[in-house]
């Protein structure tokens, strides 16, 4: 009846063809990688290209409130792609149920199957079934989430001014990345996010007056909705949480807005916890479905070469002396340590033996999706990051530290190579390097004074014998100190300038 | 071609191509206000890179427009100070490198990834012109006086010949020009051709006429030869003849260009006192002014001529150098300076070709006598007439004239009120400190319908 499904590099995509395609590839997903029950449905969009720049500017997501930071993103994302500096990542992909993956309007067919491939199966079920993922994240809610968070916020630009809430957005930007719980609160709040924002956008019209009188008098009580959300305040490491829960004057408005902010960031805390697991997985099914799918005759041989090629663009992994190499590419080195997985059920070596013996005689397929799925990258890297990829890559280690004899100066020794003696090493120095506090500086609220003068207190707790960058932790504590209200002390654990 | 087909259940499929468009517009139009409210609030030092003309001079450019918006755009976040405590980096690409070797640390930025990319902060570039600075900055002010001849307010740009080009409409096709250019390509490609076509035309010259030669040789030889050189002859003719008259490469149009005509000029003449009461703040709080004055007309005017006057007792035309160095003892009398002025003008301009602008700054302290011969000069002998607006700036702190003068008024400040009073072509302004400048400036210029009525 129909035509034998054949896509080569010169098919253009079709809204028939790529139903056909999906079907091909969802029974390879769910056949050979066995990932059938383990990813949300699939919504398909196909969009432009200064579309995907929106997209980029919104951190992907298809709802999001508006901010001046967000064209800025835009701007310089387009800068780059019009300079040619940056292709489009040809996928974004949203952790959310249905999840919605983009397909941009100039691919070809085989690039769409492509992007199918990767974003809506390989990401798809990383969001489904990693464990951050379903820690911290709600897929089902999100859009919805951000619908009600952007018309609170128009709502509130409309009564307040677009300014004052500019400077309320400002703030909780700067401490978004100290806005993210790394352990579950003790008590959730009762209703859910969007239930809760919905009751107070009804409710506000009539509450707003009198809510800012008592508002005033009572100080932070957030009204009978939150009341089993307080906590200690000793050693908080969530400065927005604290602020919104605990700062005396702030209007409620503001408050919600922080929580926004917060809520937001949260939702993307996954994310930056597990890019190399999340971009290997989904290299490693898209390379595994487009090989099949040529296996199969659906993709010609010239397809499967421009498939190749785009591939092989992806998982580039520059020297480390090259003038464009900008850190350890998550694509390659996450596909890499899968295919080395994979490698090592399959046909195992001597050496894999003495080091993987758990992997030994097990299935790929388990194998595989338990290191995606049960890990984030600092601890997927530290269990199956192999001497065989440390070779490949020709990782090695380099201690940098302060040379203490010439001021100013640092000095960098090399302090593992890929051999016998350095495996192990270059495995915990690569994995710790994801973990959080490599990027983030850890700040806490050691105390405010909530029956005195309120004065906040912050302090910066050393890592590595790094400082805190004065000028910028200056800048950051206008911020706070504009939400807090009183007086802010951070102490950087250096002595005072003057 | 598939027509419609039925929606595959397994999942959803959306053409978003027609809906949500232009997302982000409304987040650009904020980063738009953002960055123009933060040039608006700039202050007069973040445009002033030294010399009057220094402002809107593209060789001069300083980086001060986009250091005013970048500020206005950073992001701060709390993060590590570089170059400090300690730090292991994995890299790839491993090419020689031995444990314990020491390791070349890495110019100030990067190699420090870890790869997950978080830090790259700001290679955004904010491409914000000179031009468009200057626009928002003059945004609210109005350059007085346009409703009077507005005719010479616009710059008349008119064509004039400049050479020749490669490109261009039939109509600009200088058949003279490409004649010539054909020739010489010609020539060139023909050239081996030719000399061949002479020695041939010779050689058969030679075998027709001598009977010398036709007698030494047989005479089927002979024949042979003269058809086989009108053969060659034929040929190479053939081949000269199939160089085209006209290539692409010959073609040449006249270019013209726009040139600004006269009528577009404008003329800043600025006066300074000198004398010693001038110290360097005062200088300085002058200098600003006209620099925002220069970059202000020259906008209007984009041929806009300086002239320098200072000083003490004496005038003096001067370089711009030694306008703002010099500093001189000696008394103060204005009025020479005000005459030179008009003398110059006299000499050297048109009012009705030239819209004169005429600055003086100074602080006030006049010897006494002299304010009438300012006056003269001004009113009865008709300097004023023929500029088209003028401005006292008085910087420093306010002197005490000299007796019978309301305390907090220099007597000269109170002539140049007698003259404002009934001209609007004056205005006045007196500027204590560097930091008052802009407000200054917007005083005199800041839309000058609402300070008249």
């Amino acid at each position: 009846m129909t035509e034998p499904l054949l896509i080569t590099s010169h098919t253009d995509w079709t809204q028939d063809l790529i139903e056909r395609v999906y079907k091909e590839i969802e029974k390879i997903a769910y056949e050979e990688l066995e990932l059938e029950g383990l990813v949300y449905p699939n919504q398909l969009e196909i969009i432009t290209a200064e579309q995907m720049i929106d997209a980029y500017a919104s951190i992907g997501l298809p709802v999001h409130y508006n901010h001046w930071s967000f064209g800025k993103d835009f701007l310089r994302t387009q800068q780059a792609y019009e300079k040619g500096r940056q292709g489009l990542a040809y996928e974004i992909v949203i952790n959310s149920s249905p999840c919605i993956s983009y397909l941009m309007e100039e691919n070809s067919m085989m690039m769409q199957a492509l992007v199918i491939a990767h974003a809506a199966f390989g990401h798809n079920a990383v969001f489904k079934n990693n464990e951050c993922f379903k820690q911290w994240t709600n897929a089902g809610s999100i859009v919805d989430y951000m619908s009600f968070a952007r018309d609170y916020i128009r709502k509130c630009e409309d009564r307040y001014g677009p300014e004052a809430v500019e400077m309320v957005l400002d703030a909780a930007h700067a401490l978004a990345p100290h806005g993210v719980d790394k352990f579950k609160r003790k008590h959730k709040p009762k209703l859910n996010e969007e239930l809760r924002l919905k009751k107070l956008i009804d409710d506000e019209n009539r509450q707003q007056a009198e809510l800012d009188i008592v508002l005033k008098k009572t100080s932070f009580r957030d009204t009978e909705i939150e009341d089993a959300e307080v906590d200690d305040t000793e050693d908080e490491e969530n400065l927005l949480y604290f602020i919104m829960k605990k700062s005396p004057n702030l209007e409620q408005w503001k408050r919600e807005i922080i929580r926004i902010v917060y809520k937001i960031n949260q939702y993307f805390y996954p994310q930056g916890q597990t890019q190399n697991l999340n971009e290997g997985f989904a290299s490693f099914t898209h390379y595994y479905i487009m090989t099949r799918l040529e296996e199969k005759g659906i993709l010609s041989s010239d397809a499967f070469i421009a498939f190749l090629d785009s591939h092989a663009g992806v998982l580039y992994q520059p020297e480390y002396n090259k003038r464009w190499y900008s850190g350890i590419n998550p694509y390659a080195l996450g596909f890499n340590i899968l295919m080395d997985v994979k490698r090592i059920c399959e046909k195992p070596t001597e050496e894999d033996r003495d080091w993987f013996p758990h992997l030994i005689g097990k299935r790929w397929q388990d194998a595989i999706k338990e290191a995606v799925f049960e890990h984030r990258d600092d601890s997927f890297i530290m269990q199956y990051l192999s001497p065989n990829v440390i070779r490949k890559m020709g990782l090695f280690s380099v201690n940098v530290t302060e040379d203490l004899e010439n001021f100013e100066g640092q000095k960098a020794v090399v302090s593992d190579i890929h051999d016998e003696a350095g495996y192990k090493q270059i495995r915990i120095n690569l994995a710790r390097s994801y973990e959080r506090i490599n990027r983030v500086p850890q700040i806490a609220v050691t105390g405010a004074d909530l029956e005195g003068d309120r004065t906040l207190y912050l302090e910066y707790i050393p890592y590595m014998g790094r400082k805190l960058d004065r000028e910028t932790a200056e800048s950051v504590a206008d911020y706070i100190d504009f939400l807090w209200g009183y007086p802010v002390e951070l102490d950087d654990g250096e002595p005072d300038e003057d | 071609m598939s027509n419609i087909t039925p929606v595959s259940t397994t999942f959803i499929f959306v053409d978003r191509r027609k809906t949500g468009r232009g997302k982000s517009l409304p987040n650009r139009q904020k980063l738009l206000k953002r960055i123009k409210d933060s040039i608006r609030a700039a202050k007069p030092e973040d445009i002033d890179s030294g010399g009057v003309q220094g402002t809107v001079s593209p060789s001069k450019q300083n980086a001060n427009p986009v250091k005013v918006a970048r500020a206005a755009l950073s992001e701060p976040t709390f993060h590590y100070a570089r170059g400090t405590g300690e730090i292991e980096i994995v890299l790839p690409g491993n090419d020689h490198w031995l444990k314990g070797d020491e390791f070349p640390v890495a110019g100030d930025d990067d190699s420090s990834g870890g790869g997950s990319g978080g830090g790259g902060e700001d290679d955004f570039v904010i491409n914000i012109s000179r031009s468009e600075f200057l626009d928002v900055f003059f945004e609210e002010c109005v350059l007085p006086d346009l409703e009077q001849s507005s005719d010479r307010e616009i710059p008349e740009a008119v064509m004039k010949p400049a050479g020749f080009q490669k490109e261009g409409t039939p109509g600009q096709l200088s058949v003279i020009r490409s004649y010539r250019n054909s020739l010489g390509r010609r020539r060139a490609l023909t050239f081996d051709n030719r000399e061949e076509l002479a020695t041939l035309q010779a050689r058969l010259d030679d075998l027709m006429t001598s009977d010398l030669l036709r007698d030494s040789m047989p005479h089927d030889e002979w024949s042979k030869e003269v058809s086989e050189i009108t053969e060659k002859i034929v040929a190479i003719k053939t081949k000269i003849a199939a160089v085209p008259l006209f290539e692409k490469v010959d073609h040449r149009y006249r270019k013209t260009e726009r040139v600004m005509v006269k009528s577009a000029e404008a003329t800043l003449i600025m006066i300074m006192d000198i004398s010693g009461s001038m110290d360097e703040n005062k200088k300085r709080c002058a200098r600003k002014f006209f620099s925002l004055q220069y970059a202000f007309i020259k906008r209007k005017y984009p041929n806009t001529d300086l002239v320098f006057i200072y000083h003490t007792d004496e005038a003096e035309e001067v370089s711009e150098e030694e306008f703002f160095t010099t500093r001189k003892n000696g008394g103060t009398t204005i009025s020479p300076a005000i005459a030179l002025a008009h003398r110059i003008i006299k000499e050297r301009y048109d009012p009705a070709q030239t819209n004169i602008y005429l600055t003086y700054a100074g602080d006030g302290d006049n010897w006494g006598d002299d304010n009438r011969d300012v006056l003269t000069e001004f009113e009865d002998r008709g300097l004023l007439s023929k500029l088209r607006h003028a401005v006292y700036v008085q910087v420093g702190e306010e002197i005490d004239g000299w007796g019978g003068v309301p305390s907090g008024q220099s007597k000269f400040w109170t002539l140049m009120q007698s003259i404002s009073n009934t001209s609007r072509k004056m205005h006045q302004v007196k500027i204590e400190d560097e930091s008052e400048v802009f407000t200054a400036f917007k005083k005199v210029y800041g839309n000058s319908k609402s300070n008249r009525d």
